[in-house]
């Protein structure tokens, strides 16, 4: 015979190797992208209990939205219920580094924003937290992406990003929509 | 065929009717989601729709055309009788039962948690028994698989398992190791919750016990298409299986790294470490090793048929190819739907990059191309090819099989593609009705509307489906083949085979291990931090 | 239905396979690695930093 048995797993383990290799150029363009460019998953593990988080605390109402800490700091809070998000528009600068918290007292919901990579999913239990830089301005949309019941598909929000010029915090340090 | 005739009979015939059924479901579904207005539309009957749609795709034609498949391989591959018929029955009946017990709470409202449940939103308990009895019956189909190579290997001492029955068993171990995760969710936390023996539950946990079960679970729905490929496309192309031991080594492969790669379905919860994220999307890239095999393997099988035929030159056995022949021809859309599909399923597994696509439509367009596409497809190349052998007939119309396949790969491409972009431009899932005064979302109508017309494509295909295997009801001429006759054959034959290829006692430790390096943290952490509950959301109550 | 090829006929084609997998395959997959490439470069990166 032409070609043995011998020949033919080597022609397919020269095969395999070729396809690990070009999986590894993936792999390695991953790594990549989260040690330099910092693109990595939501991952921080933080708890809270959905009881009772809409009663004191990070997430009671008066705290909600965007606000900007003493030390400079610029976390927009939102709590996401069955079916709509508290605040339903938050007010974040472009080109500055800004963190969005959620946190949920029901069920799973979840969040994209469109035309960035903002996208994390929101579970009772535990506060979900992304560290992002807004590089274009305008209403971007951040709907509930993950089914939630039966009023899912009218939960949205809004995600104004606004020149950092036009971003003014109040006396407490909040800004919302509606101060326009 | 002693027992499989009747078996593989009523298995199918379960599994294409829910498949029918639930491509009409689809169809409305995208009606739904589309500018034009759609017929019965709540957000009650929508998302109960997409709970049944979903149950009908993902738990009953799979498991009831793998549970079909299997005993066809079981008794044409081994050329033995199947062992224990009367319990292939009694799950064949568990299996009905099930499903029929799901689907009628289903449709009464009571469910529309969607398929891939959403604890803590709890249905009416009666769903989730229905998927355990299915669930239970696809396991005493397991013992049965195991039985009879372990029975064929008895009678045979020495010989290598023929390579249909040792992938076949392949799936069922997969199988029994793949259901562990949602079999303990639905043990101890849904069911509890739902028979209201519970008010709270961790939601964290209950996500990543799904997730062990959600990517090993789409294996066992691929495997016998992989089969196919391995053991019937390399002959009815007129070739042989270039490789014999890459295919076992292949099927060994799924069988390792299909089951320690869940969290990939989760890298966008916070619940879980980038840690154990990122390892589980480095053995996801692993997992794509034995596609990427299969390419080639089957490409070189192909390449032979093609070759003989007269084919020459780098891609002249390409043309060559016997494409008339309704295996031949699925298998090269396969091909193409995987290449597209596979595209998609790498983007979404690499880590950060998931973040781009997380709970839009390109995810469900990749699985609807890779599973809708590539492996059903080839679902119904294998329905082809063994209804002669079933019906005692030949078939009647090969025309028409082809036909329905064109129709079946350009109704996909049409639905699928433009959800990729769709996807992209932040179009979300789960959507009963989207607001087309939003200008943002209206700009997606004319795609969602040209995604709708592929999905009709795909109803008219799969009702030509369903007429071509009803023709051989009234077809005029016998069958001239003999079951074993649609098996390839090897290259080289292996007299024998080492005891690795031929078994799964190595495998079975080497699973043990990785999914304890995988998941052993994952899991035991929601024992360690003491994450707090949510409260239970019924959705069966009446309004 | 093919009856299968004569020991003579597999002999002489098996010199050329696997050229035209190979060719086939990595063709295939060299595609994919493009295609992911574009994605990864004109879409992921510039949507920006997450953590």
């Amino acid at each position: 015979m032409a070609i043995a048995e011998e020949g033919i797993v080597r022609s397919e383990l020269r095969w395999a190797a070729i396809s690990i290799g070009v999986v590894s150029v993936i792999m390695l363009a991953i790594i990549y992208a989260g040690l330099v460019h910092h693109i990595n998953p939501p991952s921080n593990i933080e708890t809270i209990d959905p009881k009772t988080l809409h009663l004191t605390g990070e997430f009671s109402e008066p705290n909600l939205g965007t606000r900007v800490a003493a030390d400079g700091q610029i976390t927009s809070r939102i709590v996401a219920t069955q079916f709509t998000f508290v605040p339903r528009c938050i007010v974040l600068p472009a080109n500055r580094p800004v963190t969005l918290r959620f946190a949920t007292p029901d069920v799973i919901h979840g969040i994209l924003v469109t035309g960035t990579n903002v996208n994390t999913m929101i579970v009772p239990g535990y506060v979900s937290q992304v560290h992002t830089v807004f590089t274009r301005t305008g209403d971007l949309l951040m709907p509930c992406h993950e089914y939630c019941g039966l009023g899912h598909s009218e939960m949205s929000a809004t995600v104004r990003v606004v020149p950092p010029g036009d971003f003014k915090p109040d006396s407490q340090g909040g800004v919302s929509c509606d101060a326009r | 065929m002693t027992h499989a005739r009747n078996l593989t009979f009523a298995h199918l015939w379960v599994a294409f009717i829910a498949f029918t059924i639930a491509l009409v479901l689809g169809v409305w579904q995208m009606w739904a989601r589309s500018p034009l207005p759609a017929p019965f539309l709540t957000a009650s009957t929508y998302f109960s729709s997409v709970t049944a749609h979903g149950t009908a795709t993902a738990y009953v034609l799979t498991t009831f055309m793998v549970m079909g498949f299997g005993y066809y391989v079981a008794e044409t591959a081994l050329a033995r009788p199947l062992p224990a018929p009367r319990w292939a029955w009694i799950a064949f009946a568990l299996g009905v039962a099930g499903t029929l017990m799901a689907v009628v709470t289903i449709l009464t409202g009571r469910a529309a948690v969607l398929f891939t449940f959403y604890p803590p939103l709890i249905a009416s308990v009666f769903y989730y028994l229905g998927l355990v009895l299915v669930v239970a019956a696809s396991w005493i189909w397991c013992v049965l698989m195991l039985i009879a190579m372990g029975q064929w290997k008895r009678a045979n001492p020495g010989r290598p398992v023929p390579l249909a029955m040792f992938a076949t068993v392949a799936n069922a171990v997969m199988w029994l190791w793949t259901t562990v995760g949602v079999a303990a969710e639905l043990l101890f936390q849904v069911i509890p919750a739902a028979l209201g023996l519970k008010a709270e539950m961790d939601v964290g946990l209950s996500r990543t016990l799904f997730s062990w079960t959600l990517h090993a679970i789409v294996y066992f729905w691929l495997i016998p298409s992989y089969i196919a490929f391995y053991t019937m496309v390399p002959q009815a192309a007129g070739g042989r299986l270039y490789s014999d031991t890459m295919g076992r080594l292949t099927f060994v492969l799924f069988l390792l790294y299909s089951l320690p790669v869940g969290l990939h379905h989760l890298l966008m919860d916070p619940q879980q470490s980038n840690a154990f994220k990122f390892l589980q999307v480095a053995l996801t890239a692993l997992v794509s090793v034995p596609t990427l095999l299969t390419v080639f393997t089957i490409g070189a099988s192909l390449e032979i048929a093609g070759r003989l035929r007269g084919g020459r030159g780098l891609f002249g056995w390409i043309a060559a190819l016997p494409w008339e022949r309704p295996m031949v021809l699925a298998t090269g859309l396969a091909f193409l739907m995987l290449g597209l599909g596979g595209f998609g399923g790498l983007i979404n597994m690499s880590y950060g990059m998931n973040a781009m696509v997380h709970n839009t439509s390109w995810v469900t367009a990749h699985f609807h191309l890779i599973f809708g596409g590539t492996v059903v497809i080839m679902y119904f190349a294998i329905a082809y090819a063994i209804w002669p052998t079933l019906t005692g007939r030949a078939a009647p119309s090969l025309a028409l099989q082809r036909l329905q396949l064109w129709l079946w790969f350009i109704g996909m491409l049409v639905m699928t593609l433009p959800w990729h972009t769709l996807g992209l431009l932040g179009q979300w899932r789960r959507v009963a009705t989207f607001n087309y005064a939003d200008p943002i979302i209206a700009a997606w109508g004319p795609w969602v509307i040209v995604s709708l017309i592929g999905g009709v494509i795909l109803l008219a295909s799969g009702l030509l489906f369903v007429y071509n295997l009803l023709e051989f009801n009234v077809a005029r001429e016998p069958n001239a083949e003999a079951p074993g006759a649609l098996y390839a054959t090897a290259v080289h034959p292996p007299a024998r085979v080492p005891a690795t290829l031929n078994g799964f006692r190595l495998w079975n430790a080497l699973v043990l291990v990785l999914m304890v390096l995988a998941y052993g943290y994952p899991l035991a952490q929601f024992f360690i931090i003491k994450s707090p509950e949510a409260l239970v959301h019924r959705v069966d109550e009446r309004r | 239905m093919a009856t299968g090829p004569s020991d003579q006929d597999l002999e002489r084609v098996m010199r050329e396979v696997p050229r035209g997998a190979f060719a086939l395959a990595a063709l295939t997959t060299g595609l994919l690695l493009a295609g992911w490439l574009l994605v990864y470069f004109l879409i992921f990166l510039p949507r920006g930093m997450v953590s």
